[in-house]
């Protein structure tokens, strides 16, 4: 109770909810820009928290992740267009809804069950939080290990086409992450007799590189040009009880669905409320009415939206793992911040743990407040110029990357990236394995020779001997597999040719 | 014709080697103790491997090639500047005052993406300038 009593008193801080503001607004204008996504959010204000306490950082990256998502539903019910790939679903109702003059009620539903799925998941958080860091602190390096591949390889499964290209750059993050001190024995590796690599690739500013600058290089080859949007009128936000009853089932169903959904590295809000959609359409009483205005499926998605976050954190926390790229610049920055995640982190700062799901619940408390009380002012969030921001996010990469070691060498990392961002995304490389393998790298690495250490004789016949370790390479064996025969099988029924 | 697989595997395939032949010089450990060498040597033969199911993939001509002059002149053009005014930036990074070196490229850029010259330059100085008073002045980070 002490420690809970602490991370209250961080919380209510009156800089920590100044801070949680800042980022709350930050998320509203990217999450309502199309095409700027919370992983680019996140990224390139990560380096303004470093002068913070964690609480405060934590306060402003939370807010950040959680309203850059439930904004991206505004231009998706308003203009057709998701802001955030994880509000593409949205898109599937929500714009009829919106025509057929009740744009004010997409809005409402958008942010009223946004903000139950995010809370219903904190919820989980919470629950399952402790007890799965308490099992997970018996792993030993062999299921640690596991553990990092069992991580990689769901990332490569579900973010890309091809498993191949996935496992090219998770294998391409791993090398990098080996530039410096070699973990064990501090044998310089990949250094080329330099002393500023000596520390490694410093992870954030390759992180903004690859979502920040990449991501504007990618959306100025793919804009088009803007068009007057025309914004329809808002009216009534809040659903009737009648409309609340109809879409109650749906809502439960998707925060319970996305919330395991989140819990699964590399599956992030895209996936989880296209599938709750589909699945709550199935369910439904009035499936028919899915894809042509129903609040029902509106409902789902924008619950399932929100809905991974919860799910995400709890294995980003857990067990170190993230479970999508916010997650894993949200692992980075608690690193930054002198915090391990995983099962000590619940050990020996089981305070942070509390100020993160405190964070949460406050975050979408202002999420609400914003979303009902000030939806008139946001629905013109999409109308700044997509230019400007380009402009404000190539300064903020830049200055942000040089900021966290005050090191230029860090500009040029960015630099790199932002580039190597760019041509991966045109030839279809998914970038979620690269920074995974990155920031996995050396604990996967350090943990695979001492458990071949401590092994002796043994050798590798230790991950298969146990019983974790060999369950978690199964899965991670299964999760490469599967989609390969999956895509076989669909090419033997309709005569496509496969991409392994 | 070589496709964009082909050629990836290919420079995937030299960059292992490049990669191979820097961690000859990394200790491997003695038998049943992985040293400093051990792992990046696993991690190129795992890399060739997947070399080879790209380059056959590649050769099976299952990909659709990028067609970058899908883009347009003008779009490509808009992001080669952008990439070469960041490359300008990073290079000038230090050697010149950062707020002024800061307003020139973002001005720059703005032009670069059409943004009409006030717009443009009003963007810059109140970028620059915010940006200089949040982390000189607040984060004292030596800019």
């Amino acid at each position: 109770m002490a420690l809970l009593a602490e991370a209250l008193q961080a919380v209510f801080e009156p800089t920590t909810l100044l801070y949680l503001l800042i980022g709350v607004g930050a998320g509203v204008l990217i999450g309502a820009l199309p095409g700027l996504t919370a992983t680019m959010a996140v990224a390139i204000l990560t380096p303004l928290t470093f002068w913070a306490p964690p609480a405060q950082g934590l306060a402003m990256l939370l807010g950040v992740y959680n309203s850059a998502i439930w904004a991206g539903g505004i231009p998706a019910i308003l203009i057709n267009t998701p802001g955030t790939p994880a509000s593409i679903a949205s898109t599937f109702d929500g714009p009829a809804i919106a025509q057929r003059g009740e744009a004010g009620l997409a809005l409402g539903i958008n942010t009223i069950y946004s903000v139950f799925g995010g809370l219903f998941s904190t919820l989980l958080l919470a629950i399952f939080a402790f007890p799965i860091a308490r099992f997970a602190l018996r792993f030993g390096p062999a299921e640690y290990f596991a553990l990092a591949i069992f991580g990689l390889s769901m990332m490569v499964s579900v973010s890309g086409k091809s498993i191949v290209k996935g496992l090219i750059v998770g294998v391409f993050g791993l090398l990098l992450s080996m530039v410096g001190l070699d973990p064990m024995l501090s044998y310089p590796r990949f250094t080329f007799g330099r002393f500023e690599l000596l520390d490694g690739i410093s992870f954030i500013p390759v992180m903004i590189g690859l979502f920040g600058v990449g991501e504007v290089l990618d959306q100025i080859l793919k804009s088009r040009e803007e068009q007057t949007r025309i914004i329809p009128r808002i009216g009534r936000q809040l659903p009737t009880r009648q409309e609340l009853a109809r879409m109650g089932p749906a809502a439960l169903f998707s925060a319970a669905v996305s919330a395991v959904i989140g819990a699964i590295p590399g599956a992030g809000g895209d996936i989880a409320s296209i599938i709750c959609w589909d699945q709550t359409r199935r369910l439904s009483k009035k499936p028919q009415e899915y894809g042509k205005g129903s609040i029902e499926g509106l409902a789902a998605t924008c619950t399932a939206n929100n809905g991974v976050i919860g799910g995400a954190l709890t294995t980003m926390l857990t067990l170190g793992l993230p479970g999508d790229s916010v997650t894993a610049i949200l692992l980075g920055s608690l690193i930054m911040y002198g915090l391990q995640p995983g099962p000590l982190l619940f050990r020996d700062h089981a305070d942070m743990a509390y100020v993160i799901i405190a964070l949460m619940v406050l975050a979408y408390v202002a999420i609400l407040i914003v979303g009902l009380g000030a939806s008139r002012v946001l629905v013109r969030a999409f109308m700044v110029r997509k230019e400007v921001v380009w402009t404000a996010v190539l300064i903020l990469s830049t200055v942000g990357s040089y900021a966290i070691n005050n090191n230029p060498l860090d500009v040029w990392f960015m630099f790199f990236a932002g580039i190597l961002g760019l041509v991966l995304r045109q030839y279809g490389y998914p970038l979620g394995p690269l920074v995974l393998a990155l920031l996995l790298g050396p604990m996967a690495e350090s943990n695979f020779r001492r458990a071949l250490t401590a092994a002796g004789d043994a050798g590798a016949w230790v991950f298969v001997t146990r019983p974790i370790s060999l369950i978690l390479l199964i899965l991670a064996a299964l999760s490469l597999v599967a989609p390969i025969i999956q895509q076989r099988r669909k090419a033997r029924q309709g005569g496509v040719t496969v991409q392994p | 014709m070589l496709n964009a697989d082909v050629v990836a595997a290919l420079l995937w395939t030299l960059l292992l080697g490049a990669t191979y032949w820097l961690t000859l010089d990394f200790p491997p450990g003695p038998a049943g103790v992985p040293g400093p060498g051990y792992v990046p040597r696993l991690l190129v033969v795992v890399g060739l491997v997947l070399a080879v199911f790209l380059f056959r993939s590649g050769r099976r001509g299952q990909v659709e090639a990028v067609n970058w002059r899908a883009f347009g002149k003008d779009r490509l053009l808009r992001a080669g500047g952008v990439v070469g005014l960041l490359f300008l930036y990073t290079l000038l990074w230090g050697r010149v005052h950062w707020a002024v070196l800061s307003t020139g490229f973002l001005f720059l850029v703005g032009l670069v993406l059409k943004l009409r010259a006030p717009v443009a330059l009003a963007t810059a100085v109140g970028l620059s300038v915010t940006l200089y008073w949040l982390f000189r002045g607040v984060f004292h980070v030596m800019l």
